[in-house]
Parts: C-alpha cells; sequence; structure tokens
C-alpha cells in the first residue's frame, strides 16, 4: 500500500492529537515495514547477549581518542563493557570476559603482547589495534577490504610482527603506499590484528563492520537511512516546504521535518513563533500528509543548559499547542554531548544527529540514559559547491564499508529544491532503505505531556497539564512583539538622537562662530 | 511582569523625558535667535515718560543685612519713571540689621516704601511677605525680586514692554544671572544649570507651547489678575509655581523675556544647597498633589504640560532611573536576565552625549560661556551633580512622609546669604 495514504491518516491524527489510530491500512503498512523496523531490537537478542568486553588500553581513560572511538561504537552492541589501562589488568579480571579489545602501539616485547598471548592461550577472542612493528611502518594511500579499494590518508600501518603468521587466507584487508603493501587486518583463529590505528575515519568504518564478525552479531540485511530536513522554522516560505514534500514524496522517500517552531534571530534578536505564522503551520501539516514526520529541530538550541531547557519546552509546547506533536529531536552532536544529557526538562528516546558535525561511528548507539542516537552522516547545506559534493560522495562510499551503518542525511529547508532534486538523483540508486520513523517506537517525555510513538504508525499524547502548555506556547509570541518593539524602537532612537547631536553641535558652532556679534553679554561680576 | 518589560518601562520613561528637552532644547535655540533680533532692532517700547504704568516692586526681606543693600542700591538705579515706581521693601520680621539698612535707603530715596512685618503676620514665609506687601501696592504691575537680586538698569522697562505688548501674558519672566559663579566647583555647576535652565526649559517651552514657570524673582505680573488669585498661597514652598499654574488657569500666558536680566546669589555650601533644592522639591511636589486632577480634565489646558512634566521630574523619571540602576545591579550580578537586543550601551553613551552637547549650545548662547572649563565642568556635571537631584528627590519625599506620619509641618527654609560682592565692584 502506498504510504501516502497512511500519510494522510497520520496527518488527521497528529491534528486531531490524542487519539490513537489504527486503521486497516496503517495496520498493514505497519505489518509490512515491522519485520525491518524491528530488526534492530531482535538482534540485540541474539547470541551476544550480556557478553562482556574489556577494553585494555595503554593510555590515559577518558582522554585516548582511540578508546573513546572504541566504546562509542560498542555502544551499538547489547554488550557490558569495561575499559582498563594495561597496569589494571589481571588474570583473574580476564578469566571474566568473553571478548577483549587490546589496544596498544607495539610489537612482541610489550605489556600488551603478553595480554595477547594469555588471551590466546585461554581461548578468548579478542582484537589488537595499532599492533605491529613500530620502527616499521608505510604511509598507505589506499587500503582494500572486502574486495574494495578505498584511497586514505594521513595514516601509518605497521608491519606485522614476524610471529603471527598470515596469507591469502587469513588477511580481511592491506594497506598500500602505491610501491609496497602490508596486511592490515589479519584474523589467525581467535585473534583479529589490526595494524593501523581507528582514528582515521576510513578505519574506524572498517571497524565497525568488523564488530560485527568479532561479536557475532549478524550484519543487517539493508542500510538504513533517514532524510531529514531540517532548519524548518516560520520565516522558510510555505511553497518551499510544500515542494520539497512534494518532491520526496513522489520519489517515495519518506523524511522527518526538523521543526523550529520559535525561531530567534541573531541578528536582531527578534523571535518569530509559529503561532503568527498559520500559513507556515498549513505547510507543515501538509508534509506531514506527504510522508513527513514532526521532530523538533534542537540545531539553534543555546549550549547553556537553562536556556536549553527554557527553549526545548517552550519549542514543544508551540508544536504541540498546534497539534503538532513531534515524536523525537534532531540534535547536533555538539548539543547532544554538552547539554541534553543533563537537561531534565523534556525527555526524548531518540535524538537524530543534525548539523554539520559528522560522526564518526557510523551506526545507531544507545546512550546510559536509553536514548537512541542516530548519527548524522552528511548534510546538502544552502552553499552546496562541487567540493561539497565530493566530501558527500566520499561520506557515502565511507559507510558503503559498514555493512549495518546508518545513513543520517540533513537537508537544509532553504536550500534551493533544485539540489534536492540532484540528491535525490544521486541517491537514487543506493543500496539504503529510507525508514519511516513514525513505524519506531518513540517517547518524548516532560512534566507536563506525554507522547507516545508504539511504533504501529499511531501517536498516543497525553497532557498532563494543559494550562502549562498554554502558558508555554504563548509566551514566545509576547516575546517576539516585545523584543521586536525593543530592537528596532532602540535603533530608532539611536537615529533620532543621533541627528540631535549632529544639530546641536551645529548649533553649538554657528553660536561660536557668531560670539562677536552676540548681544547676550551680561557683564560678568567679579 | 519581567526583567525585559521592566527594563524597557524604565528605558522609555527616561527617554520620554530626554527627547522631550531635545525638543525643548530645539526651541530654546530658536528662542534665542528671536531675541536676538529683537534686541538688535527695538529692545524696548517708545513710550513718553507719563505713558509708562506705575509699577510696585516687591521685595521680601528675612534677616539679609549681608546682601540687602546691593539690591536696595541696584532697585534706585533701576531707569523708570520716578513717579511711577515705587519699591515697597518687607521686613519680614528680621532679626540682623535688615530693617535699619531699609529704613536708611528710605529716607534718601522716596520710592522705597518700607514695609515692617511683626508677629503674628510674619516670619510664615516668602508667600506671607508677598501678600502683605501685596495690600501696600498701588502700581499697575508687581514686580517681585528677592532680597539679594540685583537688576541691570533697565530690566524693569524691559519686563514692562514685554508685557504691554502682549495683553495675552499676565506675567513676564527675566532671567537671572548667577553673581558668586565662580566661587567654587558647586557654584560652577549652579551657574551652568541656571543658564541651561533658562534657554532649555523656560525659552523652549515658551517658544513651543506658549508657557514657563514663574522662577520666584525678575519677573511682573498684572495687578489685577493677582488680586484676582487672592494672592500667593501661602501653603506652597515654591510659592511660583503654584501661581503660575493658577495664571495659566485663568487663561493668561507667561512670557519668558530674556532681555530683563537680574543677578542673584547661588549657595555656596552643599549643605545649604540641599536644604534649598529639598525646599525646591517638596514645594513643587506640592504642586503635582494639588493639581493632579487636572489632568483627568475633559477639556484640559496649557497647564497639564507642566503637570506631566513635573510629575515626570519629581516622580516618573526618578523611578525610572532608580530602576534602571536596579536591573542593572541585578543584571551584573545574574540573578535577572535581561534578553532584550537593542544598542542600549550605545543609547546610554548616546543620553550622556546628548546631556553634553545640550548644555553646550545653551552656554554658546550666553557669549562668554562656552568654554573649555566649562565644557568639563559639564562632563563631570553629568556623573556627579545630576545624579544628587536623585538624592533630593528620595529626601524630599521621605521628609514628607515623616511629616505626614508624625504631623509635623515642613517650613519654610530661608536660603543662606554670602557677602560675595561690594556695591562699587559691580556700579
Amino acid at each position: 500500500m502506498r504510504p501516502d495514504n497512511f500519510n494522510r491518516y497520520q496527518a488527521l491524527s497528529v491534528i486531531l492529537g490524542r487519539i490513537a489510530f489504527k486503521s486497516a491500512a496503517a495496520f498493514l503498512f505497519a505489518c509490512l515495514l515491522a519485520t525491518t523496523a524491528n530488526a534492530q531490537s531482535a538482534d540485540r537478542n541474539v547470541s551476544v547477549d550480556r557478553m562482556n568486553i574489556l577494553v585494555i588500553h595503554a593510555g590515559q581513560a577518558g582522554n585516548d581518542r582511540t578508546v573513546n572511538i572504541v566504546l562509542d561504537m560498542l555502544r551499538h552492541f547489547p554488550v557490558h563493557t569495561e575499559a582498563l589501562q594495561i597496569e589494571e589488568v589481571d588474570k583473574t579480571k580476564l578469566s571474566r570476559i568473553d571478548r577483549a579489545i587490546l589496544i596498544e602501539e607495539g610489537g612482541t616485547s610489550t605489556a600488551g603482547a603478553s595480554i595477547s598471548d594469555h588471551l590466546r592461550k585461554t581461548g578468548i577472542p579478542h582484537m589488537w589495534i595499532a599492533c605491529g612493528q613500530i620502527n616499521d611502518h608505510i604511509r598507505p594511500v589506499q587500503l582494500h577490504y572486502r574486495g574494495k579499494t578505498f584511497p586514505v590518508g594521513h595514516m601509518k600501518a605497521y608491519r606485522l610482527n614476524e610471529n603471527v603468521k598470515f596469507g591469502a587466507d587469513n588477511v580481511l584487508a592491506y594497506a598500500s603506499d602505491g610501491a609496497n603493501s602490508t596486511p592490515l587486518i589479519v584474523r589467525d583463529k581467535e585473534v583479529w590484528y589490526i595494524t593501523a590505528g581507528i582514528e582515521n575515519m576510513r578505519m574506524t568504518a572498517i571497524v565497525a563492520d568488523l564488530l560485527h564478525d568479532f561479536l557475532e552479531h549478524p550484519h543487517r540485511d539493508a542500510r538504513q537511512g533517514l532524510m531529514i530536513i531540517e532548519n524548518v522554522y516560520p520565516l522558510v516560505p510555505p511553497e518551499q516546504l510544500t515542494a520539497i514534500a512534494d518532491l520526496l514524496s513522489d520519489h517515495h522517500i519518506p523524511f522527518a521535518i526538523a521543526v523550529n517552531p520559535v525561531y530567534h534571530d541573531k541578528v536582531n534578536g527578534i523571535v518569530y513563533s509559529a503561532s503568527d505564522h498559520p500559513g507556515w503551520v498549513e505547510a507543515i501539516l501538509y508534509m506531514a500528509s506527504r510522508g513527513g514526520t514532526v521532530i523538533v529541530g534542537g540545531n539553534d538550541l543555546p549550549l547553556h543548559v537553562e536556556t536549553f531547557s527554557d527553549r526545548l519546552e517552550q519549542n514543544l509546547a508551540v508544536l504541540s499547542h498546534l497539534s503538532l506533536y513531534p515524536i523525537a529531536i534532531a540534535l547536533t552532536e555538539e548539543t547532544l554531548a554538552a547539554i541534553h544529557a543533563e537537561s531534565n526538562a523534556v525527555h526524548f528516546s531518540t535524538v537524530y544527529g543534525s548539523g554539520a558535525l559528522k560522526s564518526q561511528i557510523p551506526y545507531v548507539t544507545f546512550l546510559e540514559t536509553g536514548i537512541r542516537v542516530f548519527p548524522h552522516t552528511a548534510s546538502a547545506g544552502t552553499v552546496m559547491k562541487p567540493h561539497d559534493l565530493g566530501l558527500y560522495i566520499s561520506e557515502w562510499d565511507r559507510l558503503d564499508t559498514v555493512r549495518d551503518a546508518w545513513f543520517g542525511f540533513t537537508y537544509d529547508a532553504e536550500s534551493p529544491v533544485e539540489l534536492l532534486e540532484e540528491w535525490i538523483f544521486y541517491t537514487e540508486d543506493k543500496p539504503v532503505r529510507w525508514i519511516d520513523i513514525r513505524h519506531e517506537p518513540h517517547k518524548v517525555e516532560s512534566e507536563w505531556i506525554r507522547i507516545v510513538a508504539p511504533g504501529d504508525g499511531t501517536l498516543e499524547v497525553s497532557v498532563i497539564d494543559k494550562e502549562r502548555l498554554f502558558a508555554l506556547s504563548q509566551v514566545e509570541g509576547n516575546k517576539a512583539r516585545l523584543e521586536g518593539f525593543a530592537f528596532y524602537s532602540s535603533w530608532l532612537l539611536v537615529g533620532i538622537v543621533f541627528s540631535f547631536i549632529v544639530l546641536f553641535v551645529l548649533f553649538t558652532l554657528i553660536l561660536h562662530l557668531r560670539r562677536r556679534n552676540r548681544l547676550f553679554t551680561e557683564k560678568e561680576l567679579p | 511582569m519581567n526583567a525585559n518589560w521592566l527594563f524597557l518601562i524604565a528605558l522609555s520613561c527616561i527617554w520620554i523625558m530626554l527627547l522631550y528637552h531635545m525638543f525643548l532644547m530645539l526651541g530654546g535655540y530658536l528662542y534665542a535667535e528671536q531675541m536676538e533680533k529683537r534686541r538688535r532692532n527695538q529692545p524696548l517700547t517708545r513710550l513718553h515718560r507719563e505713558d509708562w504704568p506705575k509699577v510696585s516692586v516687591l521685595i521680601p526681606a528675612h534677616n539679609e543685612e549681608l546682601v540687602i543693600d546691593l539690591t536696595l542700591k541696584a532697585m534706585c538705579r533701576l531707569d523708570y519713571p520716578m513717579d511711577k515706581l515705587e519699591i515697597i521693601v518687607i521686613n519680614d520680621n528680621s532679626s540682623d540689621r535688615t530693617g535699619h539698612i531699609i529704613e536708611q535707603f528710605a529716607q534718601k530715596d522716596p520710592r522705597i516704601k518700607p514695609l515692617h512685618l511683626k508677629p503674628p503676620h510674619a516670619a510664615k514665609g516668602k508667600p506671607n511677605a508677598l501678600n502683605q506687601g501685596l495690600k501696600l501696592a498701588t502700581g499697575e504691575y508687581i514686580a517681585v525680586y528677592d532680597a539679594d537680586n540685583i537688576p541691570h538698569a533697565n530690566a524693569l522697562k524691559h519686563l514692562v514692554t514685554a508685557i504691554l505688548e502682549d495683553p495675552k501674558a499676565g506675567a513676564v519672566i527675566g532671567k537671572f544671572r548667577i553673581i558668586n559663579a565662580k566661587k567654587n566647583l558647586l557654584t560652577r555647576f549652579i551657574h551652568i544649570e541656571t543658564i541651561s535652565f533658562q534657554w532649555l526649559t523656560q525659552a523652549g517651552r515658551w517658544y513651543w507651547f506658549g508657557i514657563s514657570t514663574i522662577p520666584g524673582t525678575n519677573f511682573l505680573i498684572r495687578k489685577s489678575l493677582i488680586d484676582k488669585l487672592g494672592g500667593w498661597d501661602e501653603s506652597a514652598l515654591t510659592e511660583d509655581t503654584e501661581i503660575s499654574i493658577r495664571i495659566y488657569d485663568e487663561g493668561y500666558r507667561i512670557r519668558f523675556y530674556p532681555l530683563a536680566v537680574t543677578w542673584e546669589q547661588e549657595p555656596e555650601k552643599w549643605k545649604v544647597w540641599i536644604k534649598q533644592r529639598t525646599r525646591w522639591a517638596i514645594g513643587n511636589q506640592y504642586v503635582i498633589y494639588k493639581n493632579i486632577g487636572r489632568l483627568f480634565r475633559r477639556n484640559p489646558s496649557k497647564v497639564v504640560f507642566d503637570l506631566i512634566y513635573f510629575l515626570f521630574t519629581y516622580f516618573i523619571f526618578l523611578g525610572a532611573v532608580i530602576l534602571s540602576h536596579l536591573l542593572m545591579l541585578l543584571n551584573v550580578f545574574g540573578w535577572i536576565h535581561i534578553t532584550l537586543p537593542g544598542p542600549f550601551l550605545l543609547i546610554w553613551l548616546l543620553a550622556y552625549i546628548l546631556f553634553v552637547v545640550e548644555i553646550m549650545v545653551t552656554l554658546a548662547i550666553e557669549k562668554t560661556e562656552l568654554t573649555i572649563e566649562n565644557f568639563l565642568i559639564v562632563l563631570l556635571m553629568y556623573v556627579t551633580y545630576s545624579q544628587m537631584w536623585l538624592y533630593l528627590i528620595v529626601r524630599s519625599i521621605g521628609l514628607q512622609i515623616r511629616s505626614a506620619i508624625y504631623k509635623e509641618e515642613i517650613k519654610w527654609d530661608k536660603t543662606e546669604r554670602f557677602r560675595s560682592v561690594s556695591g562699587n565692584d559691580f556700579y
């Protein structure tokens, strides 16, 4: 069944608010998608459940970039993870683990080598990152993995230690500088040797892909992706929004609409509220009817915790007041890291990466707070140039390395629609399944509203405190008028006063020049 | 109401006042230009000696022995027909040699008529003394001078000229200058303040609205009018402002005529200044309380301009400045967050520049006052002398609250005099 039918239905449910709709069409469509939509959660319950992973490293805890990348990537898997420095590791600790990831530059005589030996003897599978002879390396320009060749720069690949046996059957990847080549990833029974660091984004992608095999985690049958239309704020022309919706809908691409219902103009400080732009609200509803799902656009939220919370609550209130109930939020990775974890005002179970920052981690991760974070992959911004397109393509290729990669693309709502057409043309043959996020479970909770999307395409909205919702949604409108008035009137005042000052200075000069003829010269008393 | 609203309200109140002053300054400058031309052409009316109207000059004096001789000398030298002038000097129960000096002058000059007041009719303040003097007056017009004044010889003729040529003028006020301007920093501040007040507030209001406020000295009023008004209000501490309102009410104008010049003393000590200005503030607040109802009349007269102006000066502007200072402090300490956009620092800077420029225009109108020294004093004035007004107004409100609670009467304080010039220095 065409998603359009469902989308119209869903749009109606959004308008009516708290009613959860279950139509036959929606149900059938949901069933079709349910298999894949729930695949991720199903994946997490297979053989690796409760597997204990120890990350052993030589660097300082928390400061080692490689360790952080590894730990972030492990959040994708349902495993218990612990990180220890080499000095802290003993046989007792090693006896309690199922897998180990060793991060240490070095050869056979290091502490890492001893641990690796012990793990191999005890039959514990492990991965050794940056192993090899540190005095013997090449600077590769190409990496070869799974039959594909990728260009690369700014990295070193060490020569493998002599005691590691490798051949055509167990070299999973190798690096080449054009003249020489060296094994990059070698699997020797239960040991994965990686002869380079993983800070390079290409290497991150390769290791991400490798982790599935290492952790015996099945690969997904298809890569998933989400198109997010971002910077959807009240000043974007409604016709632009409807054109975007029509284009994506015509190509059967569902999308998320990252809405900033309250826009703070940083130039003049004026606040524009969606409540004051009914035409724009109509356009959002139209987008929802064409396959769009409303989420909160958080890329303009401030980095100050209190202000972040206030603004986030206002955004949510304004959207809810307009019956545009959001089911997730789009945040920049920077904001997510700095704020969202500390802000308790509104809890979103799902966060989509947004903005210019690109995540090194190519798949969904799970934070300790229970939040799912879908990374941001690339953007099509307003100033896309051939160079940007090159980066865009390269990002596609990088993610292509990872069989389970998440393709999170953001498109600026103010960009020309022709750019979107170009993007669609380039993307159409890519092996990505664009998901409709309404068919995944989401939850938004605050003290005054609760929005639950169970994953069957319906929406359950409970307004806990109606008065507060109303109050929060009204503040911005007043503020907009107040700030606009303050801004323009203060500049008008500056203009008027400045003119008069100039005039008065002129008067003073005139009076001074004519002082000889002036008559107000009362006699001075001593 | 949040901090943003409060900030905007405070700023608006402050700038309504500043913009109004800016507008007045423009009028003041244009009026000064008019008066320049007037002075060049025909400043005085051409009348035969016998056609000049009779004028009674009232000079209330309470313990004025330091200055009264100079004042009376100046009065005797007034260029006005002898038989058309009577100078009624009201010795208001002085305990010093004031009465004696007046008698000496009276013996020499028949125009001087002493009036010695004794209790229970004495020492009740200037309005009472003026009312007592008014009873003796026989002139068609009444001129009032303070006991420390040294008017120019032609000052009275200028005042009479101005009132004769304007039948709608109930009173004419002249200009006053400071005798002891260079005595110290305080008198320099006051000197600049008086020049600015007259060319900005008085001349500006006269030019635009045909109103000005009687300053208490160097003015002429129709006797018929003052009789109709029942004399001066003896409850008022600023009887000049009070009577101005009643003159407007009668449908007359009060004309500012800066060609009539007198010189007067100003306080040389901060303590005296605070006392004098507190009295002014209390007096003007009394006028507001007494006339506040006029603001809500269906057909308000011109007086509403002055009432609103006083209301702003003594309450709204003051409140706004205090609120603005408070908000600034709270914002600095992070207790509130003012997030309004706008060039507010620039606006503050412009307020300062406007203050300086406006005063420099008024000083430039006076031939001798546009000096580097005065410019530097004006720069200093904004952050010192001008800010003292806040204290004065708060003090005056505090005194009134206290007098209301303890049922005390606020008495008329006589301003302390100084002997700063000898008669020979001036003549």
